[in-house]
């Protein structure tokens, strides 16, 4: 009875990790590969010149990069899909763990994720 | 333009292949190559320097989590601690001069060459005891050691002493860029007394979100310039790969003294530069 309790947990524990393993793979091949399109862009366009700039917030740095679809915006988005890889891995871990019944687990992770939101909109 | 680019791709692609042999990644190497070969401003290093670090950490994770040798408990727990030095530390940078920058980082990465002067392979302690806080969150754990053929138990011990470190690591990886394994690496294993292999996978999870925490605030900032992020972040990640599958294949020691060598004279150049000598 009990060795059937811990096979099943450690399956649900197997099939965690491979969900998990599975979005920061896909989130950094859809980053990469979007990137290498940017840098072939970058070659043909031949202009490297940018000087970047700071933003109030993140809904600036939003609204202003992405209002149109200008060049720099193509630039811009491997980039933050790259960045919120790890954040939506975090999210995602929450509810997984609640699926598992591992109340303490999802509240630390769910401490990380509300971290990670204020250091995306409040902090900078 | 396009030596300029080509120049940045090719030495993004080799601090990959070393960080990953040296085991100290690949963000700490890029960095010195970007300011004093390319002259790049070391803010707008360190912005594309930190996605590297967050592809290359990630993509090793995935990989990690299928061997279950990662504890996710205790990662997870000390993100919290590393998320917040990582915000503390991205803060601290936007307001720092290029100068004091370029000191702090030349000691962080005089820091970072002793753990390869240490002989990692020891045996594990026996006799740690988990801490109140450890047995209150069941953090002890066991893995399967493919080389020794046997599953390994293992305690968890000083976690308050660990949860200070891994502020620390998060402050220095929001402050300059970098994975800061090595100090993620220090508290797990040496403060916390996990299993060495324990340490390392735990530590390369930790550093993709942990770096998340910073890389926002540098976006926001405009420390994050698309036109060098992109190729680092390519190479760097293509680098590592390759690198990773090295591991074992060549001589690691000589490998070492020739990479401290050289980033002793790297640590120099960068000491002449801040007292604009160089």
């Amino acid at each position: 009875m009990n060795e059937s309790k811990s096979n099943q947990k450690e399956s649900q524990n197997k099939d965690m990790e491979t969900i998990i393993g599975y979005t920061l793979r896909t989130g950094v091949i859809v980053s990469v590969s979007l990137a290498i399109i940017d840098l072939i862009l970058i070659f043909i366009s031949g202009n490297i010149n940018y000087q970047t700039g700071s933003y109030k917030n993140t809904f600036a740095f939003i609204t202003t990069t992405f209002s149109h679809l200008s060049f720099l915006s193509l630039l811009f988005i491997p980039i933050i899909i790259l960045i919120a890889t790890p954040v939506i891995r975090v999210l995602m871990s929450i509810f997984l763990f609640l699926k598992d019944k591992d109340y303490i687990l999802s509240i630390t992770t769910l401490m990380v994720f509300i971290i990670l939101l204020i250091s995306i909109f409040i902090v900078a | 333009m396009l030596l300029f680019y080509f120049g940045i791709i090719i030495f993004s692609i080799l601090a990959g292949v070393i960080g990953a042999l040296v085991g100290i990644g690949g963000g700490i190497v890029i960095i010195p190559i970007l300011i004093l070969i390319f002259h790049i401003n070391i803010k707008i290093a360190i912005g594309a320097s930190i996605v590297s670090v967050i592809a290359t950490s990630s993509s090793a994770a995935s990989v990690y989590l299928k061997d279950k040798i990662i504890n996710i408990k205790v990662g997870m727990l000390l993100e919290i601690a590393t998320t917040i030095g990582a915000i503390t530390g991205a803060e601290i940078m936007g307001i720092l001069n290029t100068k004091i920058l370029l000191f702090i980082f030349v000691f962080v990465l005089l820091i970072s060459l002793l753990p390869l002067l240490k002989n990692r392979d020891k045996e594990l302690d026996e006799n740690v005891k988990n801490d109140n806080i450890a047995n209150y969150l069941k953090l002890s754990s066991s893995y399967y050691d493919k080389l020794q053929n046997k599953k390994i138990t293992y305690n968890v011990t000083n976690i308050p002493g660990g949860f200070v470190i891994m502020y620390i690591a998060g402050l220095i990886s929001g402050l300059l860029g970098i994975g800061s394994g090595v100090f993620k690496v220090l508290a797990l294993d040496d403060v916390m007394k996990l299993p060495m292999k324990v340490s390392t996978t735990t530590s390369n999870m930790m550093i993709g979100v942990t770096a998340a925490a910073s890389a926002f605030i540098y976006l926001i900032n405009g420390y994050i310039n698309p036109y060098i992020a992109i190729p680092v972040m390519i190479g760097v990640f293509i680098g590592s790969y390759y690198g990773t599958k090295l591991i074992g294949k060549t001589s690691n020691v000589y490998l070492k003294k020739i990479f401290i060598l050289v980033i002793l004279v790297i640590a120099i150049e960068m000491i002449l530069r801040a007292m604009n000598i160089l």
